[in-house]
């Protein structure tokens, strides 16, 4: 399916990826750029069609999802806030960055109010979100511990048994000491 | 979608002419046939207006083309629907963003109204004939 392109901030393109609350526009939604980061979108008039636009970690994308931080607070944890005016054309776009302290409260959701629903759409979007995590989690620590294991042997070889699983073997030159050891990485 | 052919000429007239030209085409999932549904709207009214105040009229059920708003991304053909809810909490949700001039309507939509297209959400998009009034059919939710 073709990527929807819906802002051009800093010379990234971010591309709609999930609509989260929709009102014939989507009103809260997820776009993410071509280096997979992801950022919490919200429209603040859907007559001037103006969007405060977050660049966000996806695990604050879950807690919003999960109802379990206020929706105001999941912008309040982004680092980078754009307001974002739109017009005709997308790269004429009155883009201004700004901090969170500085927005009015008309513009961001009610104090408290978390997003109170779910549907299987959401659902599969938070699993994929999960899903991603934990494999980003997985290969950190495998490289963690390759990096450790590095400091004291010449070589490594390192198969993946499964999902989850990372046979690391390690040996010297002459292949006279011989390691190995298996490890599951739980994440 | 029934396979018998659909008659254009029922749809208000931009929407007739996208369907006539080929431009956008009903999903395949679309019902034609279907039993009466609650479903529930947000119209836009100001916070301060009390409910005694409050009429519906059929403006309220205009697509966001007919309306002429602006929007960002694709047009779709869901943009020339009326949208419904058929659960109330992801239409709480949206009272809850910025500038909740918004109110809750309900009432029950019927194949007569128009086709209709259910995702795996609880939205509906609803393809108004263009003689179908439903301002009389629908009612506020109280607050």
């Amino acid at each position: 399916m073709d990527k929807e392109l819906m802002f051009i901030i800093e010379n990234k393109e971010l591309y709609l990826e999930r609509e989260i609350v929709t009102l014939d526009i989507p009103l809260l939604f997820v776009c993410i750029d071509n280096s997979h980061q992801r950022y919490l979108c919200l429209c603040t008039d859907s007559d001037e069609l103006s969007y405060l636009v977050a660049e966000s970690k996806d695990k604050n994308i879950i807690n919003l999802l999960e109802s379990t931080i206020p929706m105001k607070d999941a912008f309040k944890l982004c680092d980078k806030i754009w307001k974002i005016i739109t017009q005709d054309n997308i790269i004429e776009d009155e883009i201004n960055k700004v901090i969170y302290d500085d927005i009015p409260s008309i513009d961001l959701p009610q104090d408290g109010a978390t997003l109170g629903f779910t549907n299987p759409y959401l659902d599969e979007y938070k699993e994929i979100i999960k899903q991603e995590l934990e494999e980003y989690q997985t290969s950190f620590e495998i490289y963690r511990r390759i990096a450790l294991f590095k400091c004291s042997h010449r070589s490594i070889k390192l198969k993946s048994m499964n999902n989850n699983t990372h046979l690391i073997e390690s040996y010297s030159q002459n292949k006279e000491n011989y390691y190995s050891f298996n490890t599951t990485i739980s994440v | 979608m029934n396979t018998e052919k659909i008659d254009y000429s029922k749809f208000p007239s931009v929407l007739k002419k996208v369907l006539d030209d080929e431009i956008y085409s009903f999903p395949k999932e679309t019902l034609f046939k279907y039993e009466p549904k609650l479903v529930y709207r947000v119209i836009n009214r100001s916070p301060d207006v009390v409910d005694e105040d409050i009429s519906i009229t059929r403006e309220d059920f205009k697509s966001y083309i007919e309306l002429g708003k602006k929007y960002r991304g694709k047009t779709t053909i869901s943009h020339y629907s009326c949208s419904f809810f058929t659960k109330k909490d992801e239409l709480e949700a949206i009272l809850k963003l910025p500038r909740p001039n918004k109110r809750i309507i309900k009432g029950y939509i019927k194949d007569i109204h128009g086709p209709i297209y259910l995702n795996n959400r609880s939205h509906v998009d609803l393809w108004l004939y263009k003689d179908v009034n439903l301002s009389s059919e629908f009612e506020l939710e109280k607050r």
